[in-house]
């Protein structure tokens, strides 16, 4: 009865309306659903990568990475029962629209955090807007040392650098090979010649001095030239800072030409393309690897399970490194508020963690402190080297 | 009987009409209070409220604790009260002594004691944040990374017709030599010809003479132009043609060990000098003879050498002496002798982004507040 009562003089409200006032019913409602700034709902992540050019195979499976993590942290109620959402943005490897797209995600979309970043161009640019406006920016592909030693605020990085990757390089051929005398071949861009230099730096520390160091140009495909500069200065180990393709031909050309010293090279190295390339020519060859499912233990045989089920494919290390990557802006957000600052504030004070690359942690300029392994190309398959015995 | 429905009807609509307004109201407000920053428009330095002590979130924490310098390494002076704003881009006096400030919430103007905000919310400034400001002589801009504005008769920012002349929207840097504006953008540099046409000056206009077109910062001094990008320093005499590379010096990152990214210009009256993230570079060579010997030598200050860190965020030479800001604070180099300042008492924001000096005020732009120091105080 006192449900049918209330109801009668509710109705006989909505008749005692005028039309106009009836018609205003659905503009109070939004006025009341904009004023509630239902856009915030969602915490925003900004993402850029070069999805398609050059580079668009790892920027692929990195997004591919990043994405998985996301339904697995919307699927458990995303933080504090606001789902995140990833805006992604094509750079197309442009320095100039990666600066666009970040200025854009920024202060247009409002995100409250960056991730991306493959090439030192392209990452310098976003980081740079983002230290401008004071938004946390996370790469996890990029390895120039320079990102993280400019004395940014905002800028932190998930990979392993070139720093690292070279000096577990230089210690392991030390080590195991009694290499005093590698020899160098870089691309002469400036990327090539900035790691040229800094691998010369590193190796000092080990006991050893570069006895030649050759660049070439692009585009470059017989190496014959550069080769023969090498072996005359009688290098005991040669280190290639090139792409990889670039390196499977560099490889090739070196074994033809009975060179039987080691080679060696960073990351790029680990990239399929090396190895499908150089094919027998690249057994033996010393790399380092930026993913060893190994050391994510059971949460990195969890994820390569859920990544093959998601896309039908083997995730690699870029897949990998992107669920990792999402997964600390993750940790920071619910560490604090999601604002910019508080995020920031979060991931500078994540000195350790573990996740399906393994633990790592940043240091006290944003960068990781996670080591560099160093693998053994055998048959194709790279094998880390504390695990060399057992194949 | 009949007047009755009328009438309730009647005191109905005024009933739904005043709740409507009334819910609009309390919406308007309180969304207006979550997006309404603290700067009040008009507030004076003067009278302002001491600031309470932040929170957490609204500071940027150490990476490390033990980020913190030897107090009695340092000359302590008063500074002035924060003028609390966005994160300062630029700061800039004008010719009638007003201070601009280019902020990441626009522009804001400090003139006796009386501050004035440029928002995109109030229509005042065109863009959401401002980047950097000149003066030409006769008209104040400001770049933003979305466009340049100038100021206009109705006291107000807008969007610069020549702004679509510019080879990018990007604007990083600006400086004006007191009669023609230049401009550093994403995509090249750019100055203002007499028809206020820009003229771009890029990578493939100056056949190379420019390295890269990513003009972070830019200046005059004497008869050049100096643009720092990339992959290096670019250095052109203004008075040859651009496009002849011959009449371009350069400085390369990978081979001079120059740290990216060179974060502002000062110029001694003899010296260049550049602030990088490995500290303050000092090079060797003389302006009066860069075209004669150039030689990239650089002589580096850091903090081994007594700076409070090694990013340098911005330098300027006043009164016979360089000041440096930094993200630990500022400090004076004067006779190759390194002086550290800080307040007397009080909290300053540590990160420096921003210097600029009138007569013996040096202004302070930091990561969210205007501040100044009395120069005149430390000798």
């Amino acid at each position: 009865m006192m449900v049918k009562r209330h109801y009668l003089r509710f109705v006989a409200f909505l008749k005692s309306l005028d039309i106009y006032q009836l018609l205003s019913l659905p503009v109070l409602l939004l006025v009341i659903m904009f004023s509630g700034d239902f856009r915030t709902t969602d915490i925003r992540i900004g993402v850029i990568l070069p999805l398609t050019g050059a580079g668009s195979l790892r920027a692929g499976s990195h997004r591919n990475g990043l994405e998985l993590a996301l339904k697995h942290i919307n699927a458990q109620g995303g933080i504090n029962g606001r789902k995140i959402r990833l805006e992604t943005r094509d750079s197309k490897g442009s320095a100039t629209l990666a600066a666009e797209l970040a200025r854009d995600l920024i202060y247009e979309t409002e995100v409250v955090s960056l991730i991306g970043g493959l090439s030192p161009a392209e990452t310098r640019v976003i980081q740079q807007v983002a230290e401008n406006a004071q938004v946390p920016f996370l790469t996890a592909l990029c390895t120039h040392h320079e990102i993280t030693e400019n004395g940014s605020i905002f800028t932190f990085r998930s990979i392993t650098d070139d720093k690292s990757q070279f000096e577990a390089l230089a210690e392991f051929s030390a080590r195991r090979f009694n290499c005093r005398k590698p020899a160098l071949i870089y691309d002469s861009t400036l990327y090539g010649a900035e790691s040229a230099h800094k691998y010369m730096e590193i190796c000092i520390k080990f006991g050893q001095q570069v006895c030649a160091a050759v660049s070439y140009q692009p585009d470059s495909l017989n190496f014959r030239r550069q080769l023969q500069v090498i072996q005359a200065s009688n290098p005991d180990a040669l280190v290639l800072l090139t792409p990889a393709d670039i390196a499977a031909i560099i490889t090739r050309q070196a074994r033809e030409a009975r060179f039987n010293h080691p080679i060696l090279g960073g990351n790029h190295l680990s990239l399929p393309e090396y190895s499908t390339v150089s094919g027998v020519y690249a057994e033996s060859v010393i790399t380092t690897m930026p993913f060893n499912p190994r050391l994510g233990g059971q949460r990195a045989d969890y994820f390569l399970s859920e990544y093959y089920d998601t896309y039908s494919s083997q995730a690699d290390s870029f897949a990998a490194l992107g669920y990792e990557a999402l997964m600390l802006k993750v940790l920071a957000l619910r560490a604090g508020e999601a604002n910019r600052l508080a995020i920031r504030n979060s991931l500078a004070q994540l000195h350790g963690w573990e996740s399906v690359a393994g633990s790592g942690g940043f240091d006290n300029h944003g960068n990781q402190v996670r080591p560099a392994e160093i693998a053994i190309i055998k048959e194709r398959q790279k094998i880390p080297v504390n695990l060399e015995a057992l194949f | 009987m009949s007047e009755n429905p009328q009438k309730n009807g009647k005191n109905n609509g005024a009933g739904f009409w005043l709740l409507l307004f009334g819910i609009a109201l309390a919406f308007y407000f309180i969304n207006e209070s979550k997006r309404s920053p603290e700067n009040v428009r008009g507030e004076s330095i003067s009278q302002r409220a001491p600031e309470p002590p932040a929170a957490t979130v609204t500071d940027i924490a150490p990476r490390k604790i033990s980020d913190s310098n030897d107090p009695s390494a340092t000359l302590q002076i008063p500074f002035s009260r924060p003028v609390k704003t966005a994160a300062v881009n630029d700061l800039l006096v004008d010719p009638a002594g007003t201070l601009w400030a280019a902020t990441e919430a626009g522009i804001v103007s400090i003139r006796n004691d009386q501050i004035k905000h440029y928002r995109l919310a109030d229509g005042t400034f065109p863009f959401p944040q401002a980047q950097c400001l000149a003066h030409d002589g006769s008209r104040l801009w400001a770049g933003t990374l979305f466009g340049l504005c100038v100021f206009n008769e109705n006291k107000r920012f807008v969007r610069a017709e020549a702004s679509r002349g510019l080879p990018s929207q990007m604007i990083w840097d600006m400086t004006s030599d007191g009669k023609t504006l230049w401009v550093g953008t994403q995509s090249g540099a750019a100055f203002l010809g007499k028809d206020d046409n820009f003229v771009v000056i890029d990578e493939e206009g100056s056949n190379g003479g420019l390295r890269q077109n990513w003009c972070q910062r830019i200046f005059r001094v004497e008869n050049w132009f100096v643009a720092s990008h990339d992959n290096g320093i670019s250095l052109w005499n203004t008075s040859f043609p651009a496009a002849n590379p011959e009449w371009w010096k350069n400085i390369d990152h990978a081979r001079s060990g120059l740290t990216r990214p060179v974060t502002d210009f000062a110029f001694d009256g003899k010296y260049l000098w550049l602030s990088t993230p490995r500290g303050v570079l000092h090079l060797t060579t003389p302006v009066s003879r860069f075209f004669s010997d150039f030689m990239p030598n650089l002589v580096s200050y850091s903090r081994v050498h007594g700076l409070p860190a090694d990013r340098i965020n911005s330098m300027i030479h006043h009164r016979g002496a360089l000041w440096v800001a930094t993200n630990e604070g500022i400090a004076r180099i004067k006779n190759e002798h390194i002086q550290l300042i800080s307040p007397e008492s009080g909290n300053f924001a540590r990160h420096i982004r921003k210097l600029a000096a009138s007569g013996d005020l040096l202004w302070l732009g930091t990561d969210n507040a205007i501040q100044f120091i009395n120069t005149a105080m430390v000798d």
